[in-house]
């Protein structure tokens, strides 16, 4: 066991400010858009923080740990890519700004204000289902860090996890978007510090000659080179490009930070510096992953080798503060995404399958128990379910399921008058097509005919939902102009 | 040391200096956001603890 007295009462002191904190910033709920969006006041720290401090999860450190052990140095090009689509996201406003304007508290709203009720209601849908299964691993990536750097058997390992669970649960539905980003500014700080921690710790004990040694001996020029490598290459560089502007402009959880800024400008600044960050997010537990390849040599299982690297180098004492960085970085993304598909779910899903909206208070019930569902699957799904490939690509391939549809909608929304209902819906459902095509086909990959093997791949399956998703939009929309004519919204006059 | 490592540890130098960097400045910002947050939450309540004039 690495886990000594002064590392346990670390924890366990961060666990009670998390629960304090969260629990008494509900007191500033008062009615649906403090619930939801934090009564829109969020100035453009604050904003960073938050919007940093939902990205990184502890499943965002394995899987990018995971790359760095068996990609080496090339993967680092995902996070060069994620920097210029959110940076782009920022400075220009895209997508985000008319959002913001729109003053919509989840993206399928703007569906409503575009479309119709109904194609809101089947990309709430859509949203909620991709968002879940994407959220339906973590933690069990989580339970792989904690295991190998606490040094646990399985059994209080899902304890810990359990533990944790309820306590996010417990301040998310309580205190809603207000706790959120109150525990994640606290969280920042604290995930911050763990990450400084261990790089330092890695710097330490790993040096960098012996890291170059490792890739070019392993892997040869795919260490260095993504284009020479088989995981990657030209499909895979184009797909993550179109799939983090994607991301960046209609994630909820990360748009929800833009939905809750003080103004337009705010959100703009907001996505941009958090932007700055994320080449960092990527390419800092990536290099943990090259260190352990450094340090074990290949052979170990991929995704537990960083985490079993930080349990071996940081010495007592810092495993504390590292595993009470890793437990705010889940903490943060939990609550975050338990609040953005409970209010996807509640509002434009169950409102939409009714006439009129809810009351505020009912809403914010729904809310409240279908948060509490969310987390009981978490639990459930994170257990038994098995990860095709690699947990980056599982990621991107169920957020493609969503995302590629809704960038189809909202850009085109927001930019092409031409956008009509029947575009909408054809580009929902063939968005969602290849991502749901390749979860199904690629357990029985061996079966498939051999004009249908390319939808087993990964990279191929999440750049063809993207070109289905435009494809659905544009000749949806034009074979159908007089049918169903196209909706027109003022952006500019709700700002 | 390869030339393609070299190159992208000289990236990744810089990615980690500007998250860390960011990380600072938002740590030192972020306590008055916070601060400001609260504080137009409470006073937009106040009006409505506060009995409205009689005539």
């Amino acid at each position: 066991m690495n886990y000594g007295v002064v590392d346990w009462t670390l924890t366990a002191a961060y666990l009670l400010a998390s629960v304090g904190l969260g629990i008494w910033a509900k007191r500033y709920v008062e009615n649906l858009a403090g619930y939801m969006v934090a009564g829109r006041k969020v100035k453009v720290s604050l904003g960073i923080a938050t919007f940093v401090a939902t990205e990184l999860g502890t499943v965002t450190y394995v899987y990018y740990g995971e790359l760095g052990y068996v990609a080496g140095f090339s993967g680092f090009i995902i996070g060069i890519l994620a920097m210029i689509a959110y940076v782009l996201v920022g400075r220009t406003g895209f997508i985000i700004e008319g959002l913001r304007r729109l003053r919509v508290m989840t993206i399928p709203e703007f569906y409503e204000l575009r479309y119709s009720r109904k194609v809101r209601l089947l990309g709430g849908l859509i949203l909620f289902l991709g968002g879940v299964l994407n959220m339906g691993i973590f933690l069990k990536f989580d339970g792989i860090f904690l295991t190998e750097v606490m040094g646990f058997g399985q059994g209080a390992l899902v304890l810990t996890m359990s533990i944790m669970l309820v306590i996010v649960i417990a301040y998310t539905i309580l205190g809603g978007m207000f706790s959120i980003v109150i525990t994640d500014f606290m969280q920042f700080v604290v995930l911050a510090f763990g990450m400084l921690v261990a790089t330092i710790a890695v710097f330490w004990r790993v040096d960098l000659t012996s890291m170059s040694n490792a890739v070019a001996g392993t892997l040869g020029t795919a260490g260095v080179n993504p284009f020479d490598n088989p995981r990657f290459g030209w499909t895979f560089v184009i797909w993550i490009f179109v799939s983090s502007l994607a991301a960046g402009a209609l994630w909820q959880p990360g748009t929800s930070k833009a939905l809750a800024s003080e103004s337009p400008a705010v959100a703009k600044k907001v996505f941009f510096w958090t932007g700055l960050t994320f080449a960092g997010r990527a390419m800092i537990p990536m290099f943990w992953g090259v260190a352990a390849l450094a340090f074990f040599g290949p052979g170990l299982p991929s995704a537990s080798a960083m985490p079993k690297l930080l349990g071996t180098i940081v010495p007592p004492g810092f495993l504390g503060l590292l595993v009470a960085g890793m437990l705010a970085a889940s903490m943060s993304t939990y609550s975050a995404y338990l609040l953005a598909w409970s209010s996807v779910l509640a509002r434009d899903v169950i409102a939409c399958t009714r006439q009129e909206d809810f009351s505020e208070a009912t809403t914010v019930t729904i809310t409240r128990i279908v948060a509490g569902v969310i987390g009981v699957f978490l639990l459930v799904f994170g257990l038994w379910y098995k990860i095709p490939d690699t947990a980056f690509q599982y990621l991107y391939v169920t957020g493609a399921m969503y995302t590629s549809g809704a960038l189809g909608c909202v850009a085109a929304g927001m930019y092409w008058k031409k956008a009509n209902n029947i575009g909408a819906y054809a580009s929902l459902v063939m968005g969602a097509a290849a991502p749901a095509g390749f979860l199904v086909l690629e357990k029985s990959r061996d079966l498939l005919p051999s004009w249908l093997a390319f939808i087993a791949d990964v990279n191929v399956a999440g750049m063809l939902s993207f070109f289905l998703a435009a494809l659905g939009m544009i000749v949806g929309s034009l074979i159908s102009q007089r049918t169903s004519p196209p909706k027109r919204i003022a952006i500019q006059e709700h700002s | 040391m390869t030339t393609g490592s070299v190159l992208w540890l000289i990236l990744f130098s810089l990615a980690a200096l500007l998250f860390f960097g960011i990380a600072l400045v938002v740590a030192i910002h972020g306590v008055s956001d916070v601060r400001a947050l609260l504080r137009s939450t409470e006073d937009e309540e106040e009006p409505a603890k506060t009995p409205a004039p009689k005539r």
